[in-house]
C-alpha cells in the first residue's frame, strides 16, 4: 500500500502540492488527472523518492521513503517500475539492453537468460523480435512501449505511468491503454497513472483522483467522476475553456461539494 | 544602494551554492568510484571516445605545435644563440608545457563538450531520472567510467603529442630552418632530464581528471531543454580550458620547484 499524507512541495515561490493525502491499495488502478504543470509528476517522483518533499510523507508498505539512505532506496525501487512521458530510453543502448539493464545489474542472470527474460517482455507489450534496435529507430508507441517492457522487467509491484498516452494517436494510444489494463491483471500489479488524457484514464482506471490547486480536489470511481457536480471536475471531464480551472479567482473559496468517494 | 548590494549578494549565494553542488558532486564521486570501477565494459567504450577518437585531432595540433615552435625558436635565435639549441628548445617546451597543455586544452574541448552534452541530454530527457528508477546510481554509472578513462587517456594522449610535436618540430628544423637532423637530435640531448617527461605527464592526469569533471558536473547540472544543453556544454568547456591553464600553473609551482627542484 502506498500512504502519501500531506504532501508538500514549492519550487521557489510556485506551490505544486499543497498537502495532497492519497492512499492507494494493492492491486489498484489509480489515475491521478489533472492539468499540465499541475503537479502530477512532480507527486509520482515523491512516490519513488525521485524528489524530496518539503512536508509530508509518502510511505510505501509502511517504509517512509524520503527516510530512507540511499541503498535503502535503491532496493525499494527495485519493487517500482516507472514509464516515462517520453520513454527515457537509453540512446546508447539497444532496445535489449534497455529492457535487460535491470536484469543485468541486479539479478544473477547469464547473458541467455537475460536475453531469454527481455523477449519474453517484449511479446508482453507486443514487440517480439527487437532487441538488437536502436530507440532512435523506433515510432513514439514503439518507444513507449519499450518503456513499459523495461518498466516490468524486473516483475514489480508498483508501476508509476507518467502520462503513458501523450504525444500518440489514438490507436496507439488505446494500445497502449489495453497494454497497462492486460498488464495490472496478468502481473497483478499496482499502477498510479497520471494523465489528462480522460478517455485513458476511464479505460485503464479503477480509481479516479483530479489533482487542483496542489490538493486532491475529487476521489472516487470513473462512474462517480462523471456524476460529479464540482464545477472543477465538470470543467476539467468535459474539456471546457471556461469555468473554475481556468478563472484567477480561485475555486478553492468556494464551497465544494461533498466528496463522492469510493463506492 | 540597496539594490546593488542585493545583486552582489544574490551573485555570492550563487557563487556558495555553486561551490557547494560541486562539493557534494566530488563527495559523490569518491563515494562512488571503487564500486564504479566493474563497470568494465563502459570504461573501455569511454577510453575508446576520450583517447583513440581524439588521437587525429591530438596527432595534427600537435605536428603543428611542433613545428611553429622550431620556426618560432631559430626566428629569435638568429644571430644570437646557436641553432643547435633549437633542438634543447622544442624538447624542454614540449615536455614540460606544450605537449600536456595543449593535448588537455585540444581534448578538453572535445571531450569536455561531448560529456556536458551527452549527460545534460541524459538529463532534460530523464534518462538520468529513468536510471534512478531502476535502482542504478547515476554518478557510478555514469561518471566513474568516464573520469578513470579520462584520467587514463590523458597521459598516454600526451605520450603520442609529444613524440608528433618533436618529430614536427624536427621535420621543420630540417626542412625549413637547415638544421641536420643529428644537430637537432643533439641539441635535444642538452640539457635532457627525464624529470621533465615525467613532470608533463603528471600535470596530464591531473588535466585529465579536470576534463571529466567539468563535463561530467556540467551535464549533472543540465536544466531545460536543448538551450540548457547548449548552457552547459558551453561551460563545460570553459571551465575546463580555464582549470587546466589554473592548475598548470600551481602544478608546475609543486612539480618542477618543489618535487624535481629545477625551475
Amino acid at each position: 500500500m502506498i500512504a502519501i499524507t500531506g504532501l508538500k512541495k514549492s519550487f521557489g515561490d510556485l506551490v505544486v502540492l499543497d498537502g495532497v493525502d492519497l492512499e492507494i491499495t494493492t492491486g489498484q488502478s489509480v489515475v491521478v488527472l489533472g492539468r499540465s504543470g499541475g503537479g502530477k509528476s512532480v507527486l509520482l517522483k515523491h512516490i519513488i523518492g525521485l524528489m524530496r518533499a518539503d512536508a509530508g510523507k509518502v510511505e510505501v508498505d509502511g517504509v517512509e521513503v524520503g527516510a530512507l539512505n540511499y541503498g535503502d532506496l535503491a532496493k525499494l525501487r527495485q519493487r517500482f517500475g516507472m514509464l516515462f512521458q517520453m520513454a527515457a530510453l537509453f540512446d546508447s543502448m539497444t532496445v535489449g539492453e534497455n529492457v535487460g539493464l535491470a536484469l543485468r545489474e541486479h539479478g544473477n542472470f547469464k547473458d541467455s537468460e537475460v536475453r531469454g527474460i527481455v523477449e519474453q517482455k517484449l511479446r508482453l507489450v507486443r514487440l517480439p523480435d527487437i532487441q538488437d534496435k536502436r530507440p532512435s529507430d523506433l515510432s513514439g508507441g514503439m518507444r513507449k512501449r519499450v518503456g513499459l517492457a523495461r518498466a516490468i522487467a524486473m516483475e514489480p509491484d508498483y508501476v508509476l505511468y507518467d502520462e503513458p498516452t501523450t504525444g500518440l494517436d489514438p490507436v496507439t494510444a488505446q494500445q497502449i491503454n489495453v497494454l497497462i489494463r492486460d498488464l495490472q491483471e496478468q502481473l497483478n500489479i499496482t499502477s498510479i497513472v497520471v494523465t489528462h488524457d480522460i478517455a485513458s484514464a476511464e479505460y485503464v482506471g479503477d480509481r479516479m483522483c483530479l489533482l487542483f490547486k496542489g490538493k486532491i480536489r475529487f476521489d472516487g470511481t470513473p462512474e462517480a467522476i462523471r456524476r460529479s457536480d464540482d464545477p472543477v471536475v465538470r470543467q476539467f471531464i468535459r474539456g471546457e475553456a471556461q469555468g473554475p480551472l481556468t478563472e484567477s479567482v480561485d475555486p478553492l473559496e468556494a464551497p465544494a461539494p461533498p466528496p463522492l468517494g469510493l463506492s | 544602494m540597496a539594490a546593488p548590494l542585493a545583486l552582489t549578494g544574490g551573485k555570492l549565494i550563487e557563487i556558495a551554492a555553486g561551490a557547494g553542488r560541486f562539493a557534494l558532486f566530488l563527495t559523490a564521486l569518491a563515494r562512488e568510484f571503487p564500486a564504479g570501477l566493474r563497470y568494465h565494459r563502459l570504461f573501455f567504450e569511454q577510453c575508446h571516445q576520450i583517447g583513440l577518437a581524439s588521437m587525429p585531432l591530438v596527432i595534427f595540433t600537435s605536428l603543428f605545435v611542433g613545428g611553429v615552435a622550431a620556426l618560432q625558436s631559430a626566428y629569435q635565435f638568429q644571430g644570437y644563440i646557436p641553432l643547435i639549441y633549437v633542438g634543447t628548445v622544442i624538447s624542454k617546451s614540449v615536455f614540460i608545457e606544450l605537449g600536456p597543455v595543449l593535448t588537455a586544452l585540444v581534448v578538453g574541448g572535445r571531450v569536455g563538450a561531448a560529456l556536458a552534452a551527452e549527460i545534460g541530454t541524459m538529463r532534460v530527457t530523464e534518462q538520468i531520472d529513468a536510471l534512478e528508477t531502476l535502482a542504478i546510481r547515476p554518478i557510478r554509472y555514469l561518471v566513474v567510467p568516464r573520469f578513470a578513462a579520462a584520467f587514463f587517456m590523458l597521459p598516454m594522449l600526451t605520450v603520442f603529442a609529444n613524440t608528433i610535436a618533436v618529430l614536427g618540430g624536427m621535420f621543420v628544423a630540417v626542412n625549413r630552418v637547415g638544421l641536420s637532423s643529428v644537430t637537432f637530435t643533439r641539441g635535444m640531448k642538452i640539457l635532457f632530464d627525464v624529470n621533465d617527461i615525467y613532470g608533463g605527464l603528471i600535470k596530464s592526469f591531473v588535466f585529465g581528471m579536470i576534463i571529466a569533471l567539468a563535463g561530467c558536473y556540467f551535464g549533472f547540472q543540465t536544466r531545460g531543454g536543448a538551450e540548457g544543453v547548449g548552457v552547459s556544454t558551453k561551460r563545460a568547456v570553459v571551465a575546463s580550458c580555464v582549470m587546466i591553464l589554473v592548475a598548470d600553473y600551481f602544478l608546475a609551482e609543486v612539480i618542477f620547484r618543489l618535487l624535481f627542484g629545477s625551475a
